[in-house]
């Protein structure tokens, strides 16, 4: 019965005959002479073989592969959003890092009350003086209130780099020695270890009046504020 | 009385090349079976050098892995299955081909549409020559899964089983593709028997 259900051969027996029909196609002459030809010589290098073979069937697939993967991570791939562009982002504020640093229970004022520096010799005989005053922290004060309101002055390093800062005190008083021959010396030769160029500016030349001037300035503010906090 | 190597049957002469490398036996193996191959590999194929170098391969592997035959299968049936996978991986290749390439014109498979009744006039699809190409043209249009089994039962003339063994298929999976190939052949030759 299955027998029948397949082998309907009455059903196609024109396509059959037309098959059966169509003449015997026979081998080239020459065939037996080559195929010997070959195996004497052994020559057994198949002829259908091409020498594409390897290309197509393993390299073309791991080429594609790879290529498509490129283009997933490039196409899924999303940068870290905690990431902030360095050159996007704002330095801090000098005066908000030594807060930050400062180890106090409470700050009610953090401004410089007085600056007080090593006082330097002036004299440039031994060079170990010259490495201390460059290494020299400026120093302030800073006012405290403790949690039991005792109100108390600190002292307090301030990350100021003496190369590149200048005390009007000093500067009106000439106890500064330092010449312009120095700062270029430290600019180009990078003697300091905070050596940062900044860029070049004009040089001019100081008014002793107007520096003067400012002096009286911030004095009467230091003393307007040391009577305001004598007189709590 | 010993017999001549050319009276004995195949399975005898591959065992005499396999036991004695006899070259004579596989020379009178390659003449019985390369014309029925050639035919077999071309009406599957459908071209004649491709067929030629198929045989060919055929009888280089006949002749490198003669050990790999055992005697409890017919030689026929070992020897059609060199040559029908050899043809498969043709089929296989000839397609990526096919698709990689951007130019298929040298494809003569496309060149003729069967039912292209402008093409097929009476006179003409009288004319055997031409009712013959037709035929191998409507051939090569037929799934290969299908052409091969119909190519080994109608112009080869093997058994279902015989095929069944070649192709490594079940009886009824070779009687199935067997009829679905004549169905498709008929559909695409109806121009020709009916006229």
């Amino acid at each position: 019965m299955d027998e029948n259900l397949y082998n309907d051969e009455s059903k196609y027996r024109e396509i059959i005959d037309l098959l059966k029909g169509l003449p015997k196609v026979d081998t080239p002459e020459n065939f037996e002479f080559n195929l010997m030809t070959k195996i004497n010589n052994g020559n057994f290098g198949l002829n259908t073989q091409t020498s594409g073979f390897f290309l197509s069937k393993y390299l073309l697939p791991a080429t594609g592969l790879a290529v498509t993967l490129v283009v997933l991570f490039f196409v899924f791939y999303e940068p870290d959003s905690d990431e902030v562009n360095p050159f996007l982002k704002e330095p801090p504020v000098l005066n908000e890092l030594s807060v930050a640093t400062a180890s106090s229970p409470k700050i009610v004022n953090d401004v410089i009350i007085a600056q007080k520096s090593v006082p330097s010799t002036g004299k440039r005989k031994n060079p170990t003086i010259a490495e201390n005053r460059k290494t020299v922290k400026k120093k302030a004060l800073r006012v405290v209130v403790k949690p039991n309101d005792v109100i108390s002055k600190e002292v307090v390093e301030l990350p100021i780099d003496p190369s590149k800062s200048i005390s009007v005190d000093e500067k009106i008083l000439e106890k500064s020695h330092r010449t312009s021959t120095n700062i270029r010396s430290e600019l180009v030769g990078g003697t300091s270890n905070g050596f940062g160029f900044d860029g070049f500016y004009i040089r001019e030349k100081i008014d002793r009046k107007y520096l003067q001037a400012w002096k009286a300035k911030l004095d009467s503010i230091k003393r307007a504020r040391r009577a305001h906090y004598q007189t709590k | 009385m010993k017999k001549e190597l050319k009276d004995l049957t195949d399975e005898e002469l591959i065992e005499e090349f396999q036991k004695n490398n006899t070259i004579e036996a596989y020379e009178i193996l390659v003449k019985r079976f390369k014309d029925p191959l050639m035919n077999y590999v071309y009406r599957f194929v459908g071209n004649k050098d491709v067929s030629s170098d198929i045989v060919q391969d055929t009888m280089i592997k006949f002749y490198l892995n003669k050990d790999s035959y055992k005697s409890f299968a017919k030689f026929s049936t070992w020897i059609y299955t060199i040559a029908g996978n050899l043809a498969r991986n043709e089929l296989k290749r000839r397609k990526r081909r096919k698709i990689f390439s951007l130019n298929n014109n040298n494809d003569d498979e496309q060149s003729i549409q069967i039912e292209d009744k402008s093409f097929l006039s009476p006179d003409r699809a009288t004319d055997s020559a031409i009712s013959h190409e037709i035929i191998q043209k409507a051939l090569q249009k037929v799934k290969p899964v299908y052409r091969e089994v119909v190519v080994l039962r109608d112009i080869q003339g093997l058994s279902y089983e015989e095929i069944a063994e070649v192709t490594g298929l079940s009886i009824g999976t070779v009687k199935s593709r067997i009829n679905r190939g004549r169905k498709q052949l008929q559909k695409l030759l109806k121009d020709i028997y009916k006229g």
